[in-house]
């Protein structure tokens, strides 16, 4: 069964932290307590987590599989390192699989190619472009008293002290 | 010579300066349909608004040039006119076209490419400049949505970037907190706020202004429109403008095709929200003890037309609630009351920043 990504995240962390609990989970995936309560109860009924009696989550058998399917439980530099050996696998076979737009290629042909450059730099998206406008004098203005505002600042002024 | 100095030196001190007019601290509320703000001056409240949706034209000097002269608000980008504002949904109806939105579902819509700098700018417009460097301004954030996938960090994060350029200290409030500040001061800040707006109901149950939950629903008035609109074959903004008009929920005799399917859809969204309520109740492990029936205000302008609070009540009472409902009430402005209730929130922190000793 397909897990969304706010399911999916919530997955993850208690997978890495074996087990933990719904606060902390919303805390982590930065969402609100009680939808990330909400949404453990959702994914256990779904039978990937079971509740412990500690009032925690972790994750079930099937969970674990999900994750493990997923490379949601994988470390790093497990990763890394498998990265590595499947790159020089494929650095032996390279000069006789690579193909470029139909044509066999060997490997110092390859590494001469154009690099393809990804640009990097992060754009803040609130200052990416201005626009030139004519929004005159603004909205109009309506007024209201302000009599109920004053005394409801009062109540939760006294509220709060 | 001396004296005279004296008494201007005394005008100088009697006279206020035009900012100590204004109270410190302003209330925004970034909504789908609207964008609303409000300050305190004197013993006035002041509320300005703004749609928040654009009707895209093709730019020309001359076009240019008549909207200006009509004062109609736009915004230029390369070969592009938006109208902003009201106008939008005029010149939407005028080609039979659907105006579109920066906002979509309650937050910055994901699929619009115009839109940050369109809400920056719709902002700028409605919230002014800061009376000081660092004012703190609360705008409203919608709870997290039940029934979709996604989440407002990066909506809420957006708009702190764009209040935080223009020289503001942003804090959020939960849109159906803020409705709760505003309207239920009697009630000690306890009960249920209800915000009916475009893209989302926005719920939250506080007690003694503190939350115990909050959450929204993505189905709302602009859901409505849209269901309608494909029910009836019209344009989404037609039926918009049909329903901010004329819509009459108490009416049951000679509706028209249009209305019937408003009114069909006005009861389905009710029982949807009320159905969202019951459960997150019956979830919540750590209910506060409230002893008095739980008072609920709505708001908003999904709620504003004649005959809803009624209908509200008609199907609330058939909904078997797992606590004892109070009375159910319309907010005092039922537009302006997220805005108003933002506002009580800067106010109340400014008012905090005065009492802090400096350090």
């Amino acid at each position: 069964m397909s897990l969304t990504a706010t399911e999916q995240d919530i997955l993850n962390t208690i997978g890495k932290l074996k087990e933990a609990s719904s606060t902390f989970v919303a805390r982590q995936v930065m969402i609100s307590p009680g939808y990330a309560e909400y949404l453990c109860r959702y994914i256990a009924k779904k039978g990937y987590l079971e509740l412990t009696t500690k009032g925690t989550y972790r994750l079930t058998q099937s969970g674990r599989k999900l994750l493990i399917s997923q490379g949601g439980l994988w470390d790093k530099e497990i990763i890394k390192t498998m990265a590595g050996e499947l790159a020089k696998e494929l650095g032996k076979t390279l000069p006789f699989v690579e193909r470029r737009r139909g044509k066999r290629v060997t490997l110092s042909q390859a590494k001469a190619a154009p690099e393809i450059k990804i640009k990097e730099a992060f754009i803040n998206p609130a200052e990416e472009v201005e626009l030139e406008s004519d929004l005159g004098k603004g909205p109009k203005e309506e007024l209201a008293s302000s009599k109920d505002l004053d005394q409801t600042l009062n109540k939760l002024k006294k509220l709060r002290e | 010579m001396a004296k005279k100095r004296v008494k201007s030196k005394k005008k100088l001190i009697t006279k206020k300066p035009s900012e100590e007019v204004f109270a410190r601290g302003k209330g925004l509320d970034v909504g789908t349909a609207f964008i609303e703000c409000a300050e305190k001056k004197g013993e006035k409240i002041i509320f300005r608004r703004q749609r928040n949706a654009f009707f895209e034209i093709e730019y020309s000097d001359f076009t240019k040039r008549i909207l200006s002269k009509s004062r109609v608000k736009y915004i230029q980008k390369k070969d592009k006119l938006y109208v902003v504002g009201d106008e939008a949904i005029k010149f939407a109806n005028m080609f039979n076209r659907d105006t579109r939105r920066p906002l979509s579902r309650g937050i910055i819509s994901p699929s619009e490419k115009e839109a940050l700098p369109m809400v920056e700018l719709l902002i700028k417009s409605v919230a002014g400049a800061p009376k000081y460097e660092g004012e703190i301004i609360y705008h409203s954030v919608p709870g997290e949505p039940v029934d979709a996938d996604f989440d407002v960090v990066y909506h809420q994060n957006i708009l702190s970037q764009f209040l935080r350029k223009m020289g503001y200290t942003p804090k959020p409030i939960n849109e159906g907190l803020a409705i709760i500040l505003s309207e239920l001061g009697e009630e000690k800040f306890t009960g249920i706020g209800l915000s009916w707006g475009g893209g989302m109901v926005n719920v939250c149950l506080a007690c003694l202004s503190v939350p115990v939950f909050t959450f929204s629903v993505t189905k709302a008035g602009d859901w409505i429109d849209l269901q309608v609109a494909k029910a009836v074959n019209e344009t989404a903004s037609r039926i918009c403008a049909i329903k901010e008009s004329s819509l009459d929920l108490t009416k049951t005799e000679q509706l028209s095709k249009i209305e019937t399917a408003l009114s069909i859809y006005y009861n389905n969204l009710i029982e949807y929200v009320l159905a969202h309520i019951k459960r997150e109740f019956e979830e919540t492990k750590k209910m506060p003890r409230i002893d008095k029936p739980i008072k609920m205000v709505v708001s908003g302008g999904t709620a504003l037309p004649r005959g809803f609070l009624s209908r509200f009540k008609q199907l609330l009472k058939k909904a078997d609630f797992p606590f004892e409902v109070g009375e159910v009430v319309m907010a005092s402005q039922p537009l302006f009351s997220v805005a108003k209730g933002a506002l009580i929130a800067a106010i109340t922190d400014e008012e905090k920043r005065k009492v802090k000793p400096h350090r």
